[in-house]
């Protein structure tokens, strides 16, 4: 039985910009079953923030075109919510955290109070419930002392704590889908293993679905069941972790993975590098859009978008010379 | 960890810096010791790289070591001068041998100045060359990190992108000639990619310009790519000092051996609970724990590492220092795929 919770079909979101509409996101899909990770990875630009914020709905006013295509979640498309469903919806079933904690707390209210706040919005808990409650979503995120930290202003804690609070918030009504956008990237390394730890913890708990964006292909191997590959506004590849991170097809994934520096490589190679920089997305190239950096280019790539290769197994990509296919367990 | 000492230091040193402690003013007259008793060198031709996490001083050493400002108390000798008792001329000409590149590409330079005098700023300030001298040296100091003068010169810092802002930084700290060069940070704020070429810009630059290298970053695997040796810092103190595959295969530290675990790998896998990490975060550098001062994560830590500070001491392989009561053992477990 599939137990699909977010199917995303042909999502486009362009904005008006004065010398032309950007492309920002340009018909991406997916699916997301309940329970399971997906982790959307590619560089500044590539589209990864875009897309959550078209899920959840808070695009910014003014530029934002209302998004094209179909968020299917739990059965209903999120674009024909009308806002004040939507914002019933925020909180409670679908929660975001973003990558800075500071400027996502508010720094003249108490955490406590912004966790009840949440709380007495979308719960039938009274103001007294919702206090003991708050203190025991401290505790669930690894804050010592919870009792005493609940009165705690978010300028007083450290990054990783302030980061917990976060996900306290986030948290807070058991939302099935849970959006981090770069979670541990303002976060120092061992902060940020103790933050992933955490995260994986809360979801196998709460059996919630997450979409992780990153720009870190390791937070991924650690964290992701499936991956998607953003580029230029468009998903490259899809698959299980194992095989975006193993065998890749799509030239960009696998040119993306051998540009990082890892801990086992040895000192004073050089690194092989994706030449030029990622597109204009107002005039994208007419063809496929890594292309005029890609290193496997055909004449065909130049003129003609390639169309998705569906492997079976969600394995997915679009590349018109592609990498050879890797014999698993070699 | 959290050491002093300066059993580490190999002489004949092109840079050389001991004892360096730099203390900054907070709120309520109560002090940061950001640099508290820091020594290292650096031979000719040599890469040391430096890592740590916020607050470990990784950023104050490398201001330090060029008086950028002046810390309290050390010395620093480049190619055979102190550094902190030149006067002010003598202190700028000594400058033009040390060059530095920040993390930042796009706030280190002047968004009103066109790129071509960017480059050229240092070399008017060291009164070096004619015009046209000038502006033959820009071009190919530009030409050596991959731009061409004739179109980028005219643009200003923001119509570039990010990598050729960072490109344009590199010329700048080039365009001298400098026989050392100082990087904060310098590919952090880029993506991978554009990282990469970056990376191998200034391996290409090192070699080109006969470049000693100080190179400061948090990502243990950028370090690992271009360190001939590498130092890691915690709370304003050195913890462990060693030759770069030395250090990353046989840790010895458990604040080393802890960086290194948590750094997530590219192997899918659910990683469990690590037991031997230390948990919990660097306390505030306002209130440093006594003796050791990475004791109050660490699994290892004992009453004597409160009472007493570790010194900097040889633990066997060679060129291998750490500053710890209790050194991790050489074992398999060590050892990183």
């Amino acid at each position: 039985m599939s137990d699909v919770l977010l199917e995303v079909d042909d999502l486009r979101t362009y904005f008006a910009l004065p010398h032309g509409e950007l492309r920002a996101v340009d018909g991406v899909s997916f699916r997301l079953e309940a329970g399971r990770t997906l982790g959307v990875v590619g560089e500044s630009g590539s589209g990864k923030s875009v897309l959550a914020r078209s899920i959840i709905g808070l695009l910014p006013a003014g530029f934002a075109r209302r998004p094209a295509g179909r968020i299917l979640f739990a059965g209903r498309d999120l674009r024909q919510v009308p806002e004040s469903e939507m914002r019933r919806i925020r909180g409670r079933e679908i929660a975001m955290i973003f990558q800075d904690p500071l400027t996502s707390l508010n720094p003249v209210m108490t955490i406590g109070r912004q966790i009840v706040q949440v709380l007495r919005q979308h719960t039938d808990l009274s103001t007294a419930q919702a206090k003991v409650r708050a203190v025991e979503l401290l505790a669930e995120v690894g804050i010592p002392d919870p009792g005493q930290r609940v009165h705690e202003y978010a300028h007083r804690m450290s990054g990783g704590m302030r980061q917990r609070v976060v996900i306290a918030i986030a948290l807070a009504c058991n939302p099935r889908l849970l959006i981090a956008d770069e979670p541990t990237t303002a976060l120092d390394v061992t902060v940020q293993a103790q933050i992933l730890d955490l995260l994986r913890h809360l979801q196998d708990r709460h059996r919630m679905a997450m979409i992780l964006i990153t720009h870190n292909l390791g937070v991924v191997a650690e964290m992701c069941d499936e991956v998607a590959v953003m580029y230029a506004g468009r998903m490259v590849e899809q698959a299980s972790v194992a095989d975006v991170l193993g065998a890749p097809r799509m030239r960009y994934t696998q040119a993306l993975l051998e540009s990082v520096p890892r801990l086992d490589s040895a000192s004073h190679v050089r690194l092989p590098v994706i030449p030029g920089q990622p597109p204009n997305l107002i005039a994208p190239p007419p063809g496929c859009r890594f292309a005029p950096r890609c290193g496997h280019r055909l004449a065909r790539c130049d003129k003609e978008a390639p169309s998705e290769t569906d492997l079976g197994a969600g394995h997915r990509f679009s590349c018109w010379n592609p990498v050879e296919e890797v014999i698993h367990g070699r | 960890m959290a050491g002093s000492g300066t059993a580490h230091l190999q002489g004949n040193a092109l840079l050389s810096a001991s004892h360096l402690v730099k203390t900054y003013k907070a709120k309520g007259g109560r002090r940061v010791q950001a640099l508290s008793d820091v020594s290292l060198d650096i031979v000719r031709g040599e890469t040391l790289g430096v890592v740590g996490e916020s607050g470990s001083g990784k950023s104050t050493l490398a201001r330090a070591v060029l008086a950028l400002p002046k810390p309290d108390s050390g010395a620093v000798q480049f190619e055979e001068k102190p550094v902190f008792d030149a006067k002010a001329a003598a202190l700028r000409a000594l400058r033009h041998r040390m060059q530095m590149v920040f993390q930042d590409p796009l706030s280190s330079l002047n968004p009103a100045h066109r790129i071509f005098d960017i480059v050229e700023m240092p070399l008017l300030v060291a009164g070096r060359g004619s015009a046209a001298e000038r502006r033959r040296i820009v071009a190919d100091t530009l030409q050596s990190v991959g731009l061409d003068v004739d179109i980028v010169g005219n643009r200003r810092p923001y119509e570039l992108s990010g990598g050729q802002c960072q490109r344009v930084s590199i010329a700048r700290a080039l365009v001298l000639q400098p026989s050392l060069l100082v990087c904060d940070e310098p590919v952090s704020a880029l993506d991978v990619s554009v990282q990469a070429q970056v990376l191998n810009l200034l391996e290409d630059a090192k070699a080109a310009f006969s470049l000693t290298m100080l190179f400061i970053s948090h990502d243990l695997g950028v370090v690992k790519g271009i360190s001939d040796r590498v130092m890691v810092m915690y709370l304003g103190k050195v913890c462990e000092i060693a030759p770069t595959d030395s250090l990353y295969a046989t840790p010895r530290h458990p604040y080393t051996a802890t960086l290194l675990a948590s750094v997530p790998s590219l192997v899918p896998r659910r990683r469990e609970e690590r037991p031997t990490m230390a948990r919990g975060e660097t306390p505030s550098p306002l209130d440093v724990p006594s003796g050791c001062r990475f004791r109050t994560r660490c699994p290892a830590a004992t009453e004597r590492c409160a009472r007493e500070e570790p010194q900097i001491q040889n633990v066997g392989q060679p060129g291998h220092f750490v500053a710890c009561h209790h050194p991790l053992a050489v074992t398999a477990s060590t050892r990183l795929s």
